[in-house]
């Protein structure tokens, strides 16, 4: 018995999906060579699963802002922003957001995870509730945990379900709070956030709206979901990351209301050192990008989109979602069968993410594809025949009992 | 749109004894006990019954919809077994 015991069954069960193959949690890349290429044991991998929407790792302008930053400012900033003050780059890429989003307030924070952990565990106090989407990434349900709000779970991207809840739950001294995302990341399907804006503040909740997996690469000017639906100018509270469509790492929180200034003082905003100068301003030259960018961007990503779910659709696979999306999730039957496709899938060169409970809605086995713009319809031609070799195989497999 | 499936309507059970409690609880828990484990008071939930944390909260809105209830997730991870999931139902009913 040791303070390690609690994890034996992780552990066994790590050890069942190693005697099929490689460790997908375990990957090294020893080396990047673009925003769709990668290496591992010699071997070049097309990559379809590192959220890099908009593919600008490698954009020149990116890494030109992140040397300028280095060469200007140093490699980090060795603390928090109240103890060693602000950069130019953090309170820069805080006014730019909030213009582009039309906010009053805009905080940013050195992880994604933290963004939301920060800013939704700061508004919760102890005399409000909030009321989180079942799908939520585990960052929200961390977040409710370290606010003292009373926390309440509707069924996912169901309003009438949460019109019930919100109905039945006594209301509180304090106020309530709706958070709900934008794309969920596992399966890639929508919020009706047009409709849950609506229930919410019919019961006079704020909403909150992460848009991590959908800002950029959502609505017409790629302020996300809320954008698309026309519902932008509702929402109370806007988040995002900065390590997917811009390509960086870091988050931010946007507000309507200018007192959102007050949260500077969260704990995972006030207790961590602030994001790097160069991961700051390579986020600024992704969202510059961004905002000048006369739709290519948005309309490569979503070709590839439709090209790859169609594609898939048409082989008989079981796909989560019922449109393409810029995260397009295959149904497995079990996890042995998941782990077995996805080595398949590598030893083919092609990389995807491997998905299994708790981390996904419905304790169903994923293989996890996120598309980019930076990736090409012989790329994606590539990614389907691959796919048509496992469908062969596992058809071939089963007929031979 | 993706919608996931909406909760049957129920007739909430607002006279049920603390029996009936547990036999209604029993019946919930039937899709979440795949090893057809013999269910009592005793029986914990998340590890005799081997359900992850996830399939517990989905349960427990089963529980809320059953009962007409709010059950603040706060509350669950103070809930071990199934007695005490069956007092819980009973102190929010009454609340």
């Amino acid at each position: 018995m040791s303070i390690f015991s609690k994890y034996d069954p992780i552990l066994e069960r790590l050890g069942r999906v190693m005697e099929i193959g490689r460790n997908p949690v375990g990957m090294q890349f020893d080396e990047i060579h673009s925003a769709t290429r990668g290496v591992v044991d010699g071997k070049e991998l097309l990559l379809v699963g590192t959220n890099n929407y908009l593919g600008l790792t490698f954009d020149e302008a990116c890494v030109d802002a992140a040397k300028a930053a280095i060469d200007e400012h140093g490699t980090g900033t060795t603390g928090s922003r109240q103890a060693n003050g602000n950069y130019v780059e953090h309170v820069k890429l805080e006014q730019s957001l909030s213009k582009y989003l039309g906010m009053a307030s805009t905080i940013v924070f050195s992880t994604g995870y933290q963004t939301n952990l920060a800013a939704i565990s700061a508004l919760g106090g102890p005399t409000d509730q909030i009321f989180i989407d079942a799908d939520s990434h585990a960052c929200i349900y961390d977040a409710c945990r370290l606010s003292t709000s009373t926390t309440v779970r509707f069924r996912h991207n169901n309003p009438a379900d949460l019109d019930k809840r919100l109905e039945r739950t006594e209301k509180p001294e304090g106020d309530r709070l709706v958070v709900v995302e934008g794309m969920y990341s596992m399966f890639g399907d929508l919020a009706p956030l047009d409709e849950l804006t609506e229930v919410a503040h019919r019961h006079g909740a704020l909403i909150y709206v992460d848009e991590a997996h959908s800002f950029g690469s959502f609505g017409p000017t790629g302020r996300g979901l809320a954008e698309e639906q026309g519902v932008l100018d509702q929402i109370d509270f806007y988040a995002g990351t900065f390590s997917k469509s811009l390509a960086s790492i870091g988050g931010f929180c946007s507000s309507k209301h200018p007192q959102f200034e007050l949260l500077r003082v969260a704990r995972p905003y006030m207790f961590t050192a602030s994001p790097s100068p160069s991961a700051i301003a390579s986020a600024q030259a992704a969202l510059d990008r961004i905002i000048s960018d006369k739709g290519e961007l948005h309309k490569n990503l979503w070709a590839r989109a439709e090209q790859l779910y169609n594609g898939l659709a048409e082989m008989g696979f079981d796909l989560a979602a019922d449109h393409p999306s810029p995260v397009i999730a295959v149904k497995r039957p079990d996890e042995p069968t998941a782990v077995r496709d996805w080595n398949t899938l590598f030893d083919r060169g092609v990389y995807v993410n491997l998905a299994v409970p708790p981390a996904t809605p419905g304790g169903v086995c994923l293989l996890r594809i996120s598309l980019s713009a930076a990736h090409t319809k012989a790329d994606i031609d590539e990614v389907l025949a691959v796919f048509r070799s496992v469908a062969n195989d596992n058809a071939g497999a089963s007929a031979a009992g | 749109m993706k919608q996931s499936e909406t909760s049957p309507a129920v007739t909430p059970l607002v006279s049920d004894s603390d029996d009936l409690i547990f036999q209604k609880v029993c019946t919930l828990l039937g899709p979440y006990n795949r090893n057809n484990v013999a269910i009592s008071r005793q029986t914990v939930i998340v590890s005799d019954l081997e359900v992850d944390s996830v399939a517990v909260f989905d349960l427990i809105m089963e529980v809320e919809d059953t009962y007409d209830i709010t059950f603040p997730m706060e509350t669950v991870s103070e809930m071990k077994s199934v007695g005490d999931l069956v007092g819980t139902i009973r102190t929010l009913r009454q609340s």
